[in-house]
């Protein structure tokens, strides 16, 4: 059932967002422009190898160096235990704690096994040199087939294959099973009139957000801590740093700074612990910030993958069965979103017998993290290029095909729950229709389609509006703002209230200043924090009802709120008008200021779906690919900052491109990354890409009050088929392997 | 070793400040001078974060020696909007949206002035091989090209009105 | 009395390998505690790692009522990056 229609003052504008002008001119603070006086500076020592038993750390000639004040090891950090704390749901701490600073094994290049603070940078960086390791290099595995031989180097010798009935007697590099299975799925494809299916592969890649992670921690004498670092979660850097070093929440103040991308690569701790633990040695703050090199040899890409897939149809193009087996490398420590990737699979299509089971894989690589639709755009490209394969067996336009058996409202989704108010169909409807497919293709042009979706999430939010002495108002949450989401909580603020939206002003917080926030992360910022805003202005409303209906002497259910002010209707009240200003400015003889704090978890969030067409050209003789028209199309329930929602579609769909084209992780047989900087990591460059057009499918969240679904997430699903259906087609060839380098695309073809 | 001294004009100001041999600009910017609105986010001239102007040239100045700045101009993100008025690619930038994480933005501008003062009316093309060097992970570009363009016209305008 | 699906692999990890579970219970803090009591341990990794649908809809409240007829999901919890 759709809601009734709604109509909006605010939600829908695209006014300026309330820190643009900081973003603009420079001033706004980011994770390595803030400073203390007294300030040290720090650097990590990192493993050179891949794999390595630590021996013994000698770092007496660097504390003899002049200007070093602290240097820490595995050894000055206490041993974890191994639980997720509260409010972070993937976060395994022990390993979180062996992840920021090696204990008895290094387990990729670019682990960290120590760190110094210093007077200076350049200090910091020469007592590196002067520590000393004294390594057991241990035979290293850095591919999926690597990690997995019957002979392969153990990563951890206590990890027995959770989800493995019964459980594993001999540990391995498996970190863990998944598995769907419904129906019969090989009977199912045995009997289908077309099968496509294939061996697929993608490597790992990088979030590549621009700024290097980076923070300041300082320790006080009395134990309690600060720490000033951009991140996904102001919150999250608070639990994880207690948990790995044993402190009080409470002891820990975490400021947020301005965050210069993330994409899911900020929702973990690398630097914090090491920092507060050195400024706890030194006595004086630390700031620690990483290299670009660091960035890439020792920060989570996203998963490689190895996929092996059938997908099966009738004759009429319905699907009638899959079967999927996938491995994912999770990096030095299990997690690496087999769950997710499972789940969502054929999350878009109604496949009556599918079996799929999938594998993380611990192997000598950075651990992953979550990088924008964790999983899904991996297990995606396999399916939606078995789509377009069987779009061409069969003879049907790929939209179509899509069509037939897409999901809608209602169908039973893959966790076996009914689909709320979903909108894939509208998606596929609004790219049959849109320009773009029916536009004629130049000489050597191609065009491929393809869908995909994403969960999305909800999880706890405390937001808190209060009203100036003029009615002015004031929105604290504590969600870090990556890409506008200040304007978004403003925006929703002021159409509750029933005031401009300029006269709105939007505070991320410390995690002192305001309740708990889950990070911003599963596209829920919007959704979640939205509901706690939302739900904030609305008891300000009553509050403001109840002063009003005090200051007329009449019952506080007979005012009326609109428009931003207190209409009175009874008695002599009728007709009387008292604006949000005018409440304001008498709130101090009528009980006090008026402001609210909310807490909500609020449930609803809907899974988000979209269809991108892209078209390429082709360079047959160099091999080389160019996107020559993109369109994402996707619904977004309702778009409360449409610019802002545009930009999260072209963001996501330039990730995927670069995805499909150029980003691998690559290493040498040594176990060391081989293209650790963005000269030879390849994102995509202004003159790679056209213009992104978009199209925003409405189709609102009956469980947010503004109708909002997440949208950040979905755009990088699609895209990478998207690319490699342009890029069969002109090349003749199933490009079953990412990314499509001219040389694969020339040589490779179906490996 | 002592620390050298240099004198040289940002933003239309004389400046100075000690810096080491091998200090770059970038961290003579971010450190003693204090503008930490010039971004660092490779070190090494690919993202083009760091981008200023040195004597009308742009260049990356994590590769640019801080002591170069002897007795040359230097300007930076600071000085583009001029007193309290936003210059017209800062304006377009936020009415397009044209940022979401805002940290490759002081680059883009600063590079973005520097195409739209050589060439006042380019193409989507010009527009994205100049700014090749910016990268931006949050946009997919879009936004920024347009925002450029916009403020091109909007320079275009204002100057055809002082001439007029 | 409220019937209880285990999404894989959470049936083969807590319950030996049932995937269905009938427990006479409250809500769903009650119900947790049910489970805890079964299968120890359950109950820390199920506030962190759990999610739980209620006839057809992931709840976040689990003071959510259970009636004789309440249908209980339990799968792994998706948030992403």
């Amino acid at each position: 059932m759709n809601p009734p229609e709604q109509s909006f003052r605010v939600v829908g504008t695209r006014p300026v967002r309330p820190d643009g002008a900081d973003k603009v001119t420079g001033r706004a603070l980011y994770g390595t422009d803030f400073a203390l006086a007294g300030m040290l500076h720090g650097a990590v020592l990192r493993s050179p190898h891949a794999h390595a038993r630590i021996r013994g750390i000698d770092a007496s000639r660097a504390l003899a160096l002049p200007g070093v004040k602290a240097v820490v090891t595995g050894a000055d950090f206490p041993e974890a235990a191994s639980v997720a704390i509260a409010g972070e749901s993937a976060a395994n701490l022990r390993d979180i704690a062996r992840n920021v600073m090696a204990r008895d094994k290094a387990l990729y290049e670019g682990h960290a096994v120590a760190a110094v603070a210093a007077t200076s940078p350049a200090i910091a960086r020469a007592a590196l040199a002067l520590i000393a390791v004294d390594y057991e290099v241990l035979p290293h595995a850095t591919s999926i087939a690597a990690a997995i031989a019957p002979d392969a180097p153990l990563l951890h010798d206590d990890l027995f294959t959770p989800g493995l009935k019964p459980r594993p007697e001999t540990p391995s590099n498996l970190a863990l099973h998944v598995a769907i299975d419904t129906g019969d799925a090989a009977a199912a494809l045995a009997g289908a009139a077309a099968v496509a299916g294939g061996h697929y592969t993608t490597q790992p890649v990088h979030q590549g957000y621009i700024e290097p992670h980076a923070c300041v921690a300082q320790w006080n004498a009395d134990g309690q801590a600060q720490i000033w670092a951009s991140s996904q979660g102001a919150f999250m850097i608070r639990s994880l740093v207690a948990g790995a070093l044993g402190l009080k929440q409470a002891d820990i103040r975490v400021t947020p700074l301005e965050i210069g991308g993330g994409f899911g690569g900020k929702t973990t701790v690398y630097l914090e612990p090491v920092a507060l633990q050195l400024a706890r040695q030194a006595g004086r703050p630390v700031r620690l910030e990483m290299s670009r090199s660091e960035v890439f040899r020792a920060t989570g890409p996203a998963p490689g993958a190895v996929i092996d897939i059938r997908l099966g149809a009738d004759k009429d193009g319905m699907l009638v069965g899959a079967e999927m087996t996938f491995h994912y490398t999770a990096g030095a420590f299990p997690g690496a979103a087999a769950h997710p990737a499972a789940l969502l699979a054929l999350a878009g299509y109604k496949v009556p017998n599918r079996k799929i089971t999938g594998w993380e894989v611990v192997c000598n690589l950075p651990s992953s993290a979550a990088y924008r639709a964790p999983g899904a755009p991996q297990v995606a490209f396999a399916v939606e290029s078995c789509l377009d394969e069987l779009a061409l067996q069969l003879g049907i336009d790929p939209i179509e095909l899509r069509l037939k058996n897409a999901v809608g409202p209602g169908d039973t989704g893959p966790m076996g729950l009914p689909h709320g108010q979903i909108g894939l169909i509208e998606c596929l409807e609004a790219a049959r229709a849109h320009p773009h497919y029916s536009a004629p293709l130049a000489p050597g042009e191609t065009r491929g389609v393809a869908a995909g979706g994403w969960a999305n999430y909800g999880g706890p939010s405390t937001a808190a509006v209060a009203l100036a002495e003029d009615g002015s108002v004031l929105v604290t949450t504590g969600s870090p703002d990556i890409g506008g989401s200040r304007a978004a909580m403003a925006m929703m603020a002021a159409e509750t209230l029933g005031v401009p939206y300029e006269t709105v002003r939007v505070t991320i917080a410390d995690t002192a200043s305001i309740g708990f926030s889950f990070l911003t992360g599963g596209s829920r910022t919007t959704f979640a924090t939205g509901h706690a805003v939302i739900a904030a202005a609305n008891q300000v409303i009553a509050t403001a009802r109840a002063r009003a209906a005090q200051i007329w002497g009449v019952a506080a259910d007979t005012v009326a709120w609109r428009d931003g002010a207190a209409h009175g209707t009874a008695g002599d009240s009728a007709g009387k008008v008292l604006t949000l200003a005018e409440i304001a400015g008498k709130a101090a003889n009528a009980g006090g200021p008026i402001s609210a704090e909310v807490g909500v978890n609020p449930a609803g969030w809907l899974p988000g779906f979209g269809v991108h067409i892209c078209d390429c050209a082709l360079d047959a003789e160099t091999g080389q690919v160019k996107v020559t028209r993109y369109t994402a199309i996707q619904d977004v329930g309702r778009a409360i900052h449409p610019a802002y929602v545009e930009g999260q579609l072209q963001g996501g769909a330039a990730q995927g491109i670069g995805w499909a084209l150029n980003e691998a992780y690559v290493y040498g047989a040594d176990g060391r990354m081989e293209n650790p900087g963005f000269l030879d990591y390849r994102v995509p460059v202004a003159s790679d890409l056209p213009m992104i057009d978009t199209v925003l499918v409405d189709k609102p969240n009956p469980d947010h009050p503004y109708g909002v679904k997440g949208v950040g997430e979905t755009p990088i699903v699609p895209p990478l088929a998207a690319v490699a259906n342009a890029v069969s087609r002109a090349a003749g060839r199933r490009q079953r392997h990412l990314p499509m380098s001219p040389e694969q695309v020339l040589l490779g073809g179906d490996a | 070793m002592s620390k050298l001294h240099i004198t040289t004009t940002v933003n239309g100001d004389p400046a100075e400040f000690l810096c080491e041999a091998d200090d770059s600009l970038l961290a003579a910017l971010r450190g003693p001078l204090g503008l930490t609105g010039t971004k660092e986010g490779c070190g090494s001239g690919d993202c083009g974060a760091c981008t200023v102007m040195l004597d009308g040239s742009m260049v990356c100045s994590c590769l640019v020696l801080a002591a170069e700045a002897q007795g040359r101009r230097v300007e930076t993100v600071e000085g583009l909007a001029e007193g309290g008025a936003l210059h017209p690619l800062q304006q377009r930038f936020l009415e397009h949206g044209a940022l979401q994480c805002g940290f490759c933005t002081p680059g883009l501008l600063v590079a973005a002035r520097a195409l739209l003062e050589r060439n006042p009316d380019p193409s989507e093309e010009e527009a994205r091989y100049w700014l090749a060097g910016n990268l931006c992970r949050c946009t997919g570009y879009d936004k920024v090209i347009r925002a450029v363009l916009d403020a091109g016209r909007d320079l275009r305008q204002d100057h055809g009105e002082k001439v007029a | 009395m409220p019937r209880i699906q285990l999404m894989r692999p959470l049936g083969e990890v807590w319950f030996a390998g049932a995937e269905q579970l009938e427990i006479d219970t409250a809500n769903l803090f009650t119900l947790v505690a049910a489970l805890d009591a079964r299968a120890p341990g359950f109950a820390a990794e199920a506030e962190l790692h759990y999610a739980f649908a209620v006839d057809g809809r992931v709840v976040a409240d689990w003071a959510t009522p259970l009636t004789p007829a309440s249908e209980v999901l339990i799968l792994p919890r998706i948030s992403g990056g």
